[in-house]
């Protein structure tokens, strides 16, 4: 569960951007475990912002703000720690170590969990062939493509099975073909009872996967579907 | 974590440059650490062993020194506040005036009786005036205590600084570990975010770095403790010829491995306890104050 109450957040010690606004201003919605929702609006209008907040790299500076159950300005930074190992988070930038090889970068959230070996072993080749990364395990990351290095992000959100999957344009690099096949992944991973929020301005995804979606504009919301029950629909049906 | 299992962190390749630094800080300690033992040593000397002794010089005018010097011998020497007391013997004496007078002494018929006389320390002290003015009228006495209590204060002082270098060695080493764990997390600034963000928790952060700092402070300070104990080594042997009980016969530098091996070793057992101590107390500050800076600077991440 995510619970939002006129939570406003601004960036630094500034709290206004150059319009003399909060950077998210007054968001108020709640999503139930498990599906799929689209976070929409356009570019400057909070959606990374409120994406890095959901991760808990920022906090709120006024409002309640609540994931997966917790209180996350009232929880103590170790509580915030598990909640982000709960939590996988696709970035714009796929954001790899670059002195680690795509098998160690999917596997380090893993590693910092304490998995043993074998799990660890097992885990991150499984979800390197589920995305098609499988040749790709002693590769460095300055030796993939952008989709390819975007791909090894997702399978290192993906393989700590998290309650929570955020994705900040992840298809941003992708051809068309792997941009729908990703977002299926998503899905799948919806009606598995991930709760799954994508940031995207991609008109094409938007109206083929019509999912309930948090509009923001701004920093406000200027529609919400959240608050609905979520729609566990195929794209394809 | 091991290079098994590798993070991404590599402090490995960056922060080397801090064992000289630690190392000449560690080496700096021990040797304040050598003073202070040696201050130690001086100052319970003077109190207890050099401050004891009284002089007594008995003029031979009258041809009756000796018998009176002997008369004292028998009287103080059943005192419970004298430890020992005995005559300088005419060759000693000599001996004791031939750098001065040279072969001028010789020639000498008239010498006076000197006696040395050791106190006991804890016993009331013997009223020696006293025992003077009745049985060697005129003798002369030079009571060590006077200096002794003012050298002895002088060793403790000695002793106050040399810990106080042990202090600003330890507080330099806390700097220089401090700047050089901000250089590490600069440096590593995106990496640590990008931990932080996967859910990894300060305390494994700052683990790993402080565990690093440990390592690095403890090699610096095995270095630095090997210079200064090779250094109070040397210093050990300068000072041998002035310790009468143990000779002067040594050359100033070993020759052979069997004679460093000797000069390494007589340095006293609880200089080497304190010595040995070093490595492990930088290593141990180098730790606790990585785990501080860490700690601290990961509060700007949420």
């Amino acid at each position: 569960m995510i619970r939002f109450r006129d939570v406003s957040y601004a960036h630094g010690r500034a709290r206004h951007n150059a319009r003399g606004q909060p950077v998210l201003h007054g968001l108020s919605f709640e999503i139930p475990q498990g599906g799929f929702y689209w976070l929409t609006g356009p570019s400057g209008a909070g959606k990374s912002s409120l994406l890095r907040l959901m991760h808990l790299e920022t906090l709120p500076q006024s409002g309640y703000a609540e994931i997966l159950g917790i209180d996350i300005v009232r929880a103590k930074r170790n509580q915030r720690a598990h909640l982000r190992q709960r939590i996988g988070f696709v970035p714009q930038d796929p954001g790899l170590l670059a002195e680690l090889s795509v098998f160690d970068n999917v596997a380090l959230p893993l590693r910092l969990a304490g998995a043993d070996r074998d799990r660890i072993a097992s885990e991150a080749a499984a979800v390197l062939d589920w995305l098609g990364l499988h040749d790709k395990a002693g590769v460095f990351p300055d030796q993939l493509s952008g989709g390819e290095r975007q791909r090894v992000a997702v399978a290192r959100a993906l393989i700590v099975r998290p309650a929570l999957l955020l994705a900040d344009e992840p298809t941003n690099a992708l051809a068309e073909g792997q941009s729908w096949q990703l977002i299926e992944a998503f899905a799948t991973l919806s009606r598995l009872g991930t709760t799954v929020i994508v940031a995207t301005h991609n008109e094409s995804l938007l109206r083929g996967f019509p999912m309930p979606a948090i509009a923001l504009d701004r920093g406000r919301q200027t529609g919400n579907g959240a608050s609905a029950s979520p729609r566990r629909s195929d794209p394809h049906r | 974590m091991s290079r098994a299992l590798p993070d991404g962190l590599h402090l490995g390749r960056r922060d080397r440059g801090l064992i000289p630094v630690i190392a000449a800080v560690a080496a700096i300690a021990s040797l304040a650490l050598g003073g202070w033992n040696a201050a130690r040593s001086l100052s319970r000397e003077w109190r207890t062993g050099a401050g004891q002794q009284v002089t007594i010089e008995i003029p031979d005018f009258t041809g009756e020194a000796h018998r009176k010097a002997e008369r004292l011998v028998k009287v103080l020497g059943a005192d419970p506040g004298v430890d020992s007391i005995s005559i300088l013997s005419e060759d000693d004496l000599r001996t004791v005036l031939r750098p001065w007078l040279g072969t001028m002494q010789a020639r000498l018929s008239d010498l006076p009786e000197i006696l040395t006389m050791t106190r006991r320390p804890g016993h009331p002290r013997t009223n020696l005036p006293a025992v003077l003015d009745t049985l060697a009228p005129g003798a002369i006495v030079e009571e060590n205590a006077t200096w002794g209590a003012r050298l002895s204060l002088l060793g403790e002082s000695l002793q106050a600084c040399a810990w106080l270098a042990v202090m600003l060695a330890g507080i330099a080493t806390a700097g220089v570990t401090t700047l050089s764990v901000r250089v590490t997390l600069i440096a590593r600034r995106r990496t640590i975010e990008i931990l932080h963000g996967l859910g990894a928790a300060d305390s494994l952060i700052a683990r790993r770095i402080a565990w690093r700092s440990a390592s690095l402070g403890l090699a610096g300070g095995a270095i630095g403790m090997v210079l200064g104990y090779a250094a109070l080594a040397i210093l050990h042997r300068l000072v041998l010829p002035f310790l009468d009980h143990q000779g002067g016969e040594h050359a100033l530098w070993p020759s052979g491995i069997a004679e460093w091996i000797s000069a390494l070793l007589s340095i006293p057992a609880s200089l080497i306890q304190s010595l040995l101590g070093v490595p492990v107390l930088v290593a141990l500050l180098s730790f606790v104050v990585a785990q501080g800076t860490v700690r601290l600077w990961l509060r700007r991440l949420p």
